[in-house]
């Protein structure tokens, strides 16, 4: 990880997202990471915000944000040729050099938890692994990635919770059946989708969930981030999202 | 050229007055992939008790204008842990390391303040006494004057290192200035968190689960300064000044008022590399006004004016 100053190459806005490429010098990531993203905004906000990784090439990375308060929306905001302090690559990341091939990947993606499993599928379908991807929403227009995502030809199966897409309702009502007959789990998104999630995996499938934890710094120093997972020695502690996560097997979240 | 940024405080010289803040530089190596920790004039450890703690539960932090409202909880790994873990590669970097420490009793600051006493890497201690104060029914220490006397006295007496007392925004900073100096204090830090509370009125509830926090950033910036400037008119004892320093500026308000030097918080957390810039800022000021030493500028808006001001 390190601190540089990247360049906006290009960024657009659709509805209540935005979606930026970044240029300059950076490490390169693995799918689940994140970076610390900030503008030339001085105080307002104050800190730098989490933004997972949604793909990367070799001189740029983008991101997908979505826009829920201030920090976000100026994110959203930015221009080509504006410039960005980046902290990165962050955190750990999805466990994807295990899966192998002729496994059964179930993905699933709520909201701008998305992003980061489009980066995973990337690297899968490299490898001549094809995920199944399930992708719930509020509505159609937030539905994400969509003909990114069949560039790779995954098809996304979707939920939407008014039905202006796919099956009308929650995410968990198309991923039911599946879960049970996956070797992995990779999901990202809302608390309660998580929390819904974690109640139909069993011990036998690997599941890993990415968090999501209000963030000072990104690496490490505040202590900010605690979500509380088990230990093996049985014990629970507060771990830092930032650092031993944001992706934690999903059986050893302590949710509350 | 030839420009001098060290600065002397208690017997224990800093390569520049640039230290970064307990609780938000870690255990001082998380920064390594930023920049040399070395080119630091010091580093406040992160807040360590003998048995350590396990933090508050989240959510933790939630962000105000200007500020970062935080309830931790003060987790650390326990002094033990600290020295067995942290400690031997502290010892090998050229800065000076200030191990903070706090207690809820006066026993358990005595006994922590021996531990860090007789490590190494510690050059020099600091109290936190922003604590509850378990014996005395929950009130914290850094409040009473007669009880911050009382713990700083105790620990001074058990403590060969310089003694630093960090003390609270929320007393009257003369008076516990004065107690903590009347008790040993080689050193004043200047000052803590503020306690501060912030609401989600959509979801009606408490945006940090501990309700209280303590600020700290910019915001409160202004009231440091004043805060840091009460205490350098009240005792002789080096004050470091903190709260809110985001650029080299900042810390010279600190420092034109008295301050010896100062330390770098919540700044880290946006941008790892504030003290390495803020070092280049304190050169450029000096060149900018013909100093050629950090010394010249300590107190310098008081030299031959120190009236004090009555407040309104
Ligand atoms: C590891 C990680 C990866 C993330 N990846 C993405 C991403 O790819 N795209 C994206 O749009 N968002 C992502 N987020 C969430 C994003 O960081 C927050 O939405 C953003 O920080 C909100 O800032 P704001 O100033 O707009 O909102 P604020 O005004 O700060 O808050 C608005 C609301 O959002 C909630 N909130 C604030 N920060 C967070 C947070 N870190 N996590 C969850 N809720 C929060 C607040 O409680 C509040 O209710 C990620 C978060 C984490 C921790
Ligand atoms: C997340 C966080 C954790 C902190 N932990 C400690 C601590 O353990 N001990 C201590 O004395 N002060 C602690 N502080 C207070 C800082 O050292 C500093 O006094 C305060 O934040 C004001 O400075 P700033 O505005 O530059 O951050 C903490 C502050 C923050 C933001
Ligand atoms: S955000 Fe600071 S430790 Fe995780």
């Amino acid at each position: 990880m390190k601190k540089t100053l990247l360049r906006v190459r290009e960024s657009r806005q659709f509805g209540d997202y935005g979606l930026f490429r970044l240029e300059g010098e950076f490490e390169p990531s693995m799918p689940g990471q994140f970076y610390m993203l900030k503008g030339d905004w001085g105080y307002t906000p104050l800190l730098a915000r989490p933004i997972s990784i949604m793909t990367e090439d070799r001189h740029t990375v983008s991101f997908l944000v979505k826009i829920v308060g201030e920090g976000s929306r100026k994110l959203t905001e930015v221009n080509a040729g504006d410039s960005m302090t980046a902290v990165g690559p962050l955190g750990n990341h999805f466990p994807f050099e295990e899966v192998k091939k002729g496994d059964n990947v179930l993905m699933i993606g709520g909201g701008v938890g998305v992003p980061p499993l489009y980066y995973l599928s990337e690297k899968l379908v490299e490898r001549e692994i094809l995920p199944v991807f399930c992708q719930g929403a509020r509505s159609r227009n937030d539905i994400l990635l969509l003909e990114e995502l069949r560039a790779l030809s995954v098809e996304p199966l979707i939920s939407t919770e008014d039905g202006s897409s796919g099956t009308k309702g929650l995410i968990t009502d198309i991923a039911k059946e599946r879960i049970g007959k996956a070797d992995f789990v990779f999901a990202c998104g809302p608390k309660g989708m998580l929390v819904a999630v974690s109640k139909l995996v069993d011990g036998k499938t690997r599941a890993y969930f990415s968090l999501e934890e209000r963030m000072a710094c990104g690496f490490g120093i505040c202590l900010g981030c605690a979500c509380g997972i088990k230990h093996d020695d049985g014990e629970t502690r507060y771990d830092r999202v930032c650092v031993e996560g944001p992706i934690f097997e999903a059986g050893k979240i302590v949710w509350d | 050229m030839g420009l001098d940024l060290s600065v002397e405080i208690g017997g224990l010289k800093f390569k520049n007055p640039v230290i970064l803040a307990s609780g938000c530089a870690g255990y001082g190596l998380e920064f390594e992939d930023f920049f040399d920790i070395s080119l630091a004039g010091g580093v406040s450890l992160k807040g360590l008790s003998v048995k350590g703690s396990g933090g508050t539960h989240p959510p933790r932090i939630w962000e105000t204008p200007a500020g970062l409202i935080n309830a931790i909880g003060l987790q650390n790994i326990g002094i033990d842990a600290f020295i067995r873990d942290k400690a031997p590669r502290l010892r090998k970097i050229d800065t000076v390391f200030i191990a903070n420490f706090y207690g809820h009793r006066i026993e358990e600051y005595t006994e922590a303040g021996v531990m860090l006493d007789q490590e190494e890497c510690v050059d020099a201690l600091e109290m936190n006494i922003s604590c509850p104060n378990i014996s005395e029914g929950g009130i914290q220490f850094g409040v009473n004057p007669p009880l911050v006397y009382k713990v700083v006295s105790a620990c001074r007496k058990a403590i060969k290192k310089p003694l630093w007392v960090k003390l609270s925004p929320s007393s009257d900073i003369r008076e516990t200035a004065k107690a903590a100096v009347e008790g040993g204090a080689d050193a004043l830090t200047v000052i803590n968190t503020i306690p501060a509370m912030a609401v989600d009125v959509e979801k009606i509830e408490f945006r940090i689960h501990n309700r209280v926090g303590g600020l700290s950033g910019p915001a409160i910036h202004p009231i440091a300064v004043r805060m840091v400037n009460d205490a350098c008119q009240t005792v002789k004892a080096p004050v470091i000044g903190c709260g809110g320093v985001e650029k080299a500026e900042d810390g010279i308000e600190f420092m034109l008022l008295g301050a010896t030097a100062f330390q770098v918080g919540t700044a880290l957390f946006r941008n790892p590399l504030a003290p390495v810039e803020i070092i280049e800022g304190l050169e450029k000021y000096l060149e900018r006004h013909g100093f050629s030493s950090m010394n010249e500028i300590i107190g310098k808006l008081h030299n031959g004016n120190d009236k004090p001001r009555s407040c309104s």
